[in-house]
């Protein structure tokens, strides 16, 4: 592992040199192979037309993506057709209307567990798997496999692999001031990592009797209630429990006693222990970012994805450590050896018709694999989530801001963490359904009351 | 013209400048701000300033050369104009005979038309879209353009017929004295008489095309024609965090040209109103 | 009735544009009260159901929400026509100079792409980072933010303004142009009459604007009450579902979860509702149009 990865290194240090992103400091596999061999094969001529939703906001993710590309054309002869698209057109009619109507991409990204609505248009890529992944690469992912197969227990097919990961996010780290924590007087070595709920909730209290008026915030908009720190919390008290539903996707499990304490431990932060702003009803990660790079928070829950606007926004603080990534943490008396969901962006390869449909599927094949280069992965780990490449995690330790630490804590745990459940419905289950019924308990409504009538409409959308 | 017809008090002055400097202000005090937040920094996006510390240009140079943003703007001009004159080509005549002919059941398709405007239009665009990928419209301007008269035509049917209707009855009787048919009676009499009713309908239904972001989504990929407002939502805001600076110049820019067709657009308008009526 | 040359018009005319939208509105729409009656899929087999979408969504704890937010959000149409008709009335005035600036300037909201208005009111109405409460505070006017997004109350009327500051550049180009085309002189002879000024308003301008008012109002009234794009962006429909107007939930039952069978049956209330909504309307306009057909 040392050595695969210390020559890794060297070439990243050799393209550093050559490659567009090299004031970045960021490597792609834009040069010739000079030192790493990639897989080689002939595609001239055949065009594969990808859809692309995974970081095209992000200006530095969108060039490594270019050059990824230029790169895989470049090696293949293989041209990619990008079409470039929001969350919305896949939470929403565009993909599934799309695709009913014969507009099939060859290959597209996504957020995992929103592809099981598309799952009878996908390809199994066991085989490819099988016969077309040298075994370094294989090996360096293949932890991702059971997991892949949990997601997907209530289908048929489970076992067909349909959504590799190129990358990831564990949800959610805490981004901590230290300096914050100093101006308080908490000693930070013997504070941080933060242990459980209980020190987390004791360090707030102290950060706020230091003048930080809300040293946190727990988030009830539709698209982070549930997507953030939440879940970690419940799956540390039963990491059977603490999907949305069950594992044979019979029944919601918002009823069950984890879900019940975690849930009020979450509304707790805010109403009973006022540590969350009055905004927390309709508050969002990236929001309460922007309070802590402002100063006026201290521990804020945020994904991996926000690491960008910390770079961007606090360069200096990011470099001289004063930002620290925490990763999450239990609730107190949680012993499941898991407290974090994963949040995974997987490559999908559309089946394909036609002539040259198993042409084109290699080709897509072959184009996952340009993303799966340890070059790339490191690339990507560098201005977005985490690579899905086990052996290239160790390139993102030792940043000052102590992601990658945080990260592999997240992702190392006694129990493997487990990535939300590809149903069908997951947007209705995850933020749909539950959002409301949040909001509602964060301005007070009791949460069993409202655990129950949310389960009642997720039972009810499972029978049909 | 009689400019000396009322006297004016100085109470209505006072009242009138009052609503014009209100109205101005709730336009113009949003509208300034989004001007300051296209020339900031990220890092200063969220201080309250109007003037930037440090004037950026960084998101203008992004917007154009990460996002290509003007492929699409140039989209959004060919699809608004086509959309503009298709709507006018086909609502006039259809406006026109609604108003001034008498034909069985012209109440009852008048209303088949108009009433389509209550329609839940966001359910019925995913029919639309498979519709429009087995015909070939999908991905083209064409599809664009008509989509976009399944919005257009039943308002600009309506807002036309409502100006014909109000004409004098005996217009195209005398034209006809004069030797035109029925269809020179429209063109030659009728049609000019509505110019100032075409352009508001015209520039209306440009702005619709121009802005639209539901068809214009749902109707195309990439590399297709694709719309300044679908690129807007997309670069800025379709995924984790909205990119504020990106989000204000790109917003801007796109304000301009409907605002600038409409400052061409009000001169002559204006003149067709003080004479044609 | 037509003579031959007439009906070769009226065909030639209409056919096309009635058969266009017959195909490609109504045959849908007719489709969608048919899939009310079923649990209807995006992918896969619709199921039977009757009228239980009906009951369900009468039922659900959501509807009363869901009928109060969508009332006050219709309000809006009636602040668009308050503003549109004074800054039209003021912009028609002889002694107001710079017009065509003014105008263009009064346009610049509408012109905004509709897609990314609710989040530029998001980023200027942010409690705590945005410029409308600082400056609120600053003046004394508040004395801390006020969270507008979590209180249903405040959510649904900043909603309702934020469609209002949207949309009534739409009303003002209409009513404006209506303004235009009524002859200097009638203000004349009403003045030479003795009319004061708010007689003047009701003996001439009202009259001849009133179709172009009921017009506006009856095409904003239905445009409003299906637009989603800028209520869900600025609150998602919560706070819990405060501000989810129909149309809000008729997306998310479509989109969210998948069932196009009680998305129909929400949008079919939304058809009624709008309806109910125009009928005065509507009657008034057909009233004001009898008088001046043959």
């Amino acid at each position: 592992m040392t050595a695969k990865f210390s020559r890794a290194q060297t070439r990243r240090d050799f393209l550093k040199k050559s490659g567009t992103l090299a004031a970045l400091g960021i490597a792609t596999s834009l040069t010739p192979d000079l030192l790493f061999a990639a897989p080689k094969s002939d595609l001239k001529g055949v065009t594969i037309d990808y859809w692309n939703m995974i970081g095209v906001q992000n200006k530095m993710v969108r060039r490594l993506s270019t050059d990824i590309i230029k790169a895989f054309e470049q090696r293949t002869g293989a041209t990619v057709n990008v079409s470039w698209n929001s969350y919305g057109d896949i939470v929403g009619p565009k993909y599934r209307t799309n695709l009913i109507g014969g507009i099939k991409p060859t290959v597209f990204d996504a957020c995992a567990r929103w592809t099981g609505q598309l799952r009878s248009f996908l390809r199994p890529l066991n085989d490819f798997i099988e016969n077309k992944l040298d075994e370094q690469t294989r090996t360096a992912i293949e932890w991702t496999f059971p997991i892949i197969k949990q997601q997907n227990s209530g289908f048929d097919d489970a076992d067909d692999i349909m959504d590799l990961p190129f990358g990831l996010i564990a949800q959610a780290p805490a981004v901590v001031r230290r300096d914050h924590f100093e101006r308080a007087g908490i000693d930070f070595e013997k504070n941080f990592p933060i242990r459980d709920t209980d020190h987390y909730i004791q360090l707030c209290k102290e950060l706020q009797g230091a003048g930080i008026k809300y040293p946190t915030e727990v988030y009830g908009k539709i698209w982070d209630f549930a997507d953030t720190q939440l879940n970690g919390w419940i799956r540390s008290l039963d990491a059977a429990n603490d999907d949305f539903i069950d594992a044979t996707w019979s029944h919601s499990t918002a009823t069950s006693e984890a879900w019940i304490k975690g849930v009020q431990f979450y509304v707790d932060v805010f109403r009973k222990h006022k540590l969350s702003s009055p905004q927390t009803v309709q508050s969002s990660d990236e929001a309460s970012l922007e309070e802590l790079i402002k100063g006026r928070k201290s521990i804020v829950h945020a994904d991996l994805l926000n690491r960008g606007t910390l770079l961007n926004r606090l360069p200096d603080e990011m470099a001289d450590g004063t930002i620290q990534w925490s990763p999450h943490f239990p609730l107190s008396g949680g012993t499941s050896g898991s407290h974090a969901c994963l949040a995974w962006f997987p490559m999908c390869i559309v089946k394909q018709e036609g002539p040259d449909a198993a042409l084109k599927e290699e080709a897509a094949f072959e184009f996952i694999k340009e993303w799966l280069l340890p070059e790339n992965q490191i690339a990507y780990a560098q201005v977005s989530g985490f690579g899905a490449r086990r052996d290239t995690w160790d390139a993102s330790m030792g940043a000052p801001d102590g992601y990658g630490e945080a990260m592999i804590a997240m992702l190392e745990t006694p129990t493997p963490p487990r990535a939300w459940s590809n149903h069908p419905k997951s947007v209705d289950f995850q933020y749909n359904l539950l959002a409301p019924h949040g909001q509602k308990m964060l301005q007070g409504a009791p949460v069993e009351t409202e655990l129950k009538a949310y389960a009642a409409k997720v039972d009810e959308a499972l029978q049909v | 013209m009689a400019q000396n017809y009322t006297r004016v008090g100085a109470f209505q002055k006072i009242i009138s400048f009052a609503v014009l400097g209100l109205v101005l202000a709730l336009i113009l005090i949003p509208y300034a701000y989004i001007i300051a937040t296209a020339f900031k920094e990220p890092g200063e996006v969220f201080e309250t300033r109007w003037v930037p510390e440090k004037i950026s240009l960084q998101a203008w140079t992004d917007v154009f050369e990460i996002f290509a943003f003007h492929q699409f703007l140039f989209n959004s001009l060919i699809a608004g104009l086509g959309s503009a004159l298709l709507a006018v080509l086909i609502s006039l005549p259809g406006a026109y005979i609604f108003a001034r002919k008498k034909f069985r059941f012209r109440e009852t398709f008048f209303y088949l038309i108009v009433g389509t405007l209550v329609f839940p239009f966001i359910l019925l665009i995913v029919p639309l879209t498979i519709i429009w990928i087995k015909v070939g419209l999908f991905n083209t301007f064409l599809g664009l353009w008509l989509a976009f008269q399944i919005f257009a035509v039943p308002y600009c049917v309506w807002i036309l017929r409502g100006f014909f209707a109000q004409l004098s009855p005996h217009l195209e009787e005398a034209a006809m004295v004069y030797g035109c048919t029925q269809f020179q009676a429209f063109y030659k009499v009728m049609v000019p008489l509505a110019k100032p009713v075409v352009i508001s309908v015209l520039f209306l239904s440009f702005l619709y095309g121009w802005s639209d972001f539901l068809f214009s989504n749902m109707l195309t990929t990439g590399g297709g024609p694709q719309t300044a407002s679908v690129a807007i939502y997309i670069a800025t805001a379709g995924g984790e965090r909205i990119e504020w600076e990106m989000l204000a110049v790109m917003t801007l820019i796109a304000g301009v040209p409907p605002v600038a067709v409409y400052m061409l657009a009000q001169k002559y308008l204006s003149q067709t109103f003080a004479t044609a009526v | 009735m037509l003579d031959p040359q007439e009906r070769k018009l009226v065909i030639l005319f209409l056919l096309p544009t009635s058969l266009f939208m017959l195909l490609l509105l109504w045959l849908p729409f007719i489709q969608g009260i048919w899939m009310s009656f079923h649990m209807w899929p995006f992918m896969g087999e619709p199921q039977w159901r009757g009228l239980d979408n009906y009951g369900k969504f009468l039922r659900a704890d959501y509807f009363w929400d869901a009928i109060k937010a969508t009332a006050i959000y219709c309000l809006s149409t009636f602040f668009q026509l308050l503003v549109a008709l004074a800054a039209a009335l003021v912009m028609n005035q002889p002694f107001i100079p710079f017009k065509s600036l003014w105008r263009g300037i009064m346009i610049v909201s509408y012109a905004m792409p509709p897609v990314v208005v609710g989040a530029i009111w998001l980023f200027l109405l942010d409690p705590g980072l945005g410029m409308v409460p600082h400056y609120l505070m600053q003046f004394g006017l508040m004395d801390e933010p006020i969270y507008w997004f979590s209180d249903g109350v405040w959510a649904r009327w900043i909603i309702t303004f934020v469609a209002t500051w949207t949309f009534w550049p739409f009303m003002f180009l209409i009513i404006l142009s209506s303004l235009q085309s009524i002859p200097r002189e009638y203000y004349e002879v009403a003045e030479m009459y003795g009319a004061n000024i708010l007689q003047r308003f009701m003996v001439v301008t009202l009259p001849r604007i009133k179709t172009a008012i009921l017009i506006v109002v009856i095409l904003r009234l239905a445009f409003n009450l299906a637009k989603i794009e800028q209520p869900f962006t600025l609150t998602g429909g919560g706070p819990g579902y405060d501000t989810s107007v129909l149309s809000i939930l008729m997306y998310r039952f479509a989109f969210m979860s998948g069932d196009f069978g009680m998305a129909f049956t929400v949008g079919l209330f939304l058809v009624a509702f709008t309806a109910i909504l125009l009928l005065p309307f509507g009657w008034l306009y057909q009233r004001s149009m009898r008088r001046h057909s043959l």
